[in-house]
């Protein structure tokens, strides 16, 4: 019986980590992941927003007007909750996830994509480490403590944050799902190819002028393939879809409702009208005081400030642009971020994002500042606040190169 | 509910978020000088439980 699949394992792997076919394959199930995941999970996700909607109406009718029914319509229901939409997608992403790593497959890929990176200088070593860091940067950069020489240590810690951690993921599917309905999925894959691209090229620059060592070869046993048992896959899921639910009603929660004080207050006087009230809060003056750094990507000064509120954690980007973008700023109704987000202002007659700059916002979101966390983790390990310093600027200069020339060059031709 | 009621309401729930981030920056900088991987386990424990079960 052992005998059999140890075959039939060879048989599969002669396969999967063909030197031609292995990564057309790899990239192409990938592709077809992210599609699957998106075109399946447009259902329920249509009947949670619907609830949100009912639950939000109902608030709106029963909770006399004031201050209270707002934060609790626009900063917790429309804010923080506006995120639970996103579980149908989150579910199906990790449990294919999940079956492609209990399965086996994603050691293969591991040894396959190693191959790749010993030829263009990056350490084999560390490349489980990057792997990691799709799930979260923080452990990611806490595991490269198993890597021997010190150059190759820091040349990882210092790519790890351009690996699209699961808290980016409910903005790509936000911004995608809003600017890019019948291409989500290609677009997710354009994003995650293009942070694994961008850290290759990093760690050969790194490589080049910080620390140029010697390659030391990479060493894994690969399992034999098996089913993934039930069990194992619906704790991995839960696990993660656990920790989703935790952020929406801890960190988000309150990052929303502390925003939605900062959009709320001061109280406008009577001939203001709810938007040039939002530009005068205090979260609208300091959105107007960093908007022309970021104007030329293609931000308004709301986008600028979910921007920044994801410096403590990028999952908090989504709920800031739903208070931001919220009902009575353009009058629009409807808890529905993408008819506020796409609302056409009459005296700009334009709308707060278009297409272009939407893909531009989530390039940057992709590229720019690790979250404090992150940042932490990459000083401690390196032992100097330096190389966090060093991240943190070298991503966000990254970032706005990258959707500057996406958002100048597209505007030529869009 | 009066607009004085919803006021003090919100008012006590504002100060219940700014308590939470202060202890959450607090727990963070604390465990950030005292040990080694102590700092993530503020933004990050379920992720980092989980690689310690693997």
């Amino acid at each position: 019986m052992n005998l059999l699949i140890k075959e039939k394992t060879k048989k599969i792997d002669r396969l999967v980590t063909h030197k031609v076919w292995g990564v057309p394959i790899f990239l192409l199930l990938l592709l077809f992941i992210f599609n699957v995941s998106f075109t399946l999970g447009t259902y329920p996700m249509m009947w949670l927003q619907s609830l949100l909607n009912q639950l939000s109406q109902l608030l709106h009718q029963h909770i006399p007007d004031g201050a209270f029914k707002s934060m609790l319509i626009d900063g917790a229901v429309n804010g923080a909750g506006g995120l639970l939409v996103f579980i149908p997608n989150i579910v199906l992403l990790n449990t294919f996830i999940s079956l492609m790593e209990d399965s086996g497959y994603m050691a293969r890929v591991v040894i396959l994509l190693d191959k790749m990176m010993h030829k263009i200088g990056l350490h084999g070593e560390s490349f489980v480490s990057l792997v990691m860091g799709f799930g979260c940067n923080v452990p990611a950069i806490t595991s490269t403590s198993g890597v021997s020489s010190r150059g190759s240590r820091i040349i990882a810690m210092l790519i790890i944050p351009l690996m699209s951690c699961s808290a980016r993921l409910p903005v790509y599917i936000t911004i995608a799902t809003i600017f890019f309905p019948d291409s989500t999925g290609t677009v997710l894959f354009s994003l995650y190819m293009l942070g694994v691209l961008m850290a290759v090229v990093m760690a050969k620059i790194f490589k080049l002028f910080l620390f140029d060592e010697e390659d030391i070869p990479f060493v894994q046993e690969l399992p034999i393939y098996h089913f993934p048992s039930l069990k194992q896959t619906a704790e991995h899921v839960w696990s993660k879809t656990e920790h989703y639910l935790r952020s929406i009603f801890g960190v988000i929660m309150v990052a929303s409702i502390l925003l939605w004080g900062l959009s709320y207050y001061p109280r406008p006087t009577e001939d203001m009208t709810p938007a040039q009230q939002k530009e005068a809060s205090y979260i609208g003056q300091v959105g107007k005081f960093i908007e022309p750094a970021l104007a030329p990507l293609g931000f308004n000064w709301q986008s600028s400030i979910a921007l920044l509120s994801g410096v403590a954690g990028k999952e908090i980007i989504v709920s800031s642009l739903m208070v931001l973008y919220d009902d009575k700023m353009d009058n629009v109704g409807g808890t529905n971020l993408a008819q506020r987000i796409q609302y056409v202002d009459p005296t700009t007659q334009q709308p707060p994002l278009t297409p272009l700059s939407a893909y531009s916002f989530l390039v940057f979101v992709l590229l720019y500042f690790p979250c404090v966390a992150t940042l932490t983790a990459i000083s401690r390990e390196t032992g100097s606040w330096k190389w966090g310093a060093f991240a943190l600027f070298y991503t966000t200069a990254l970032a706005w190169l990258f959707s500057f020339a996406i958002y100048q060059i597209g505007s030529l031709f869009l | 509910m009066g607009a004085e009621i919803q006021n003090i309401l919100v008012a006590l729930i504002l100060a219940f978020c700014v308590g939470y981030v202060v202890r959450k920056v607090r727990c963070f900088y604390r465990n950030r000088k005292t040990a080694g991987n102590k700092c993530a386990q503020c933004t990050s424990s379920c992720l980092l439980k989980e690689l310690n079960r693997k």
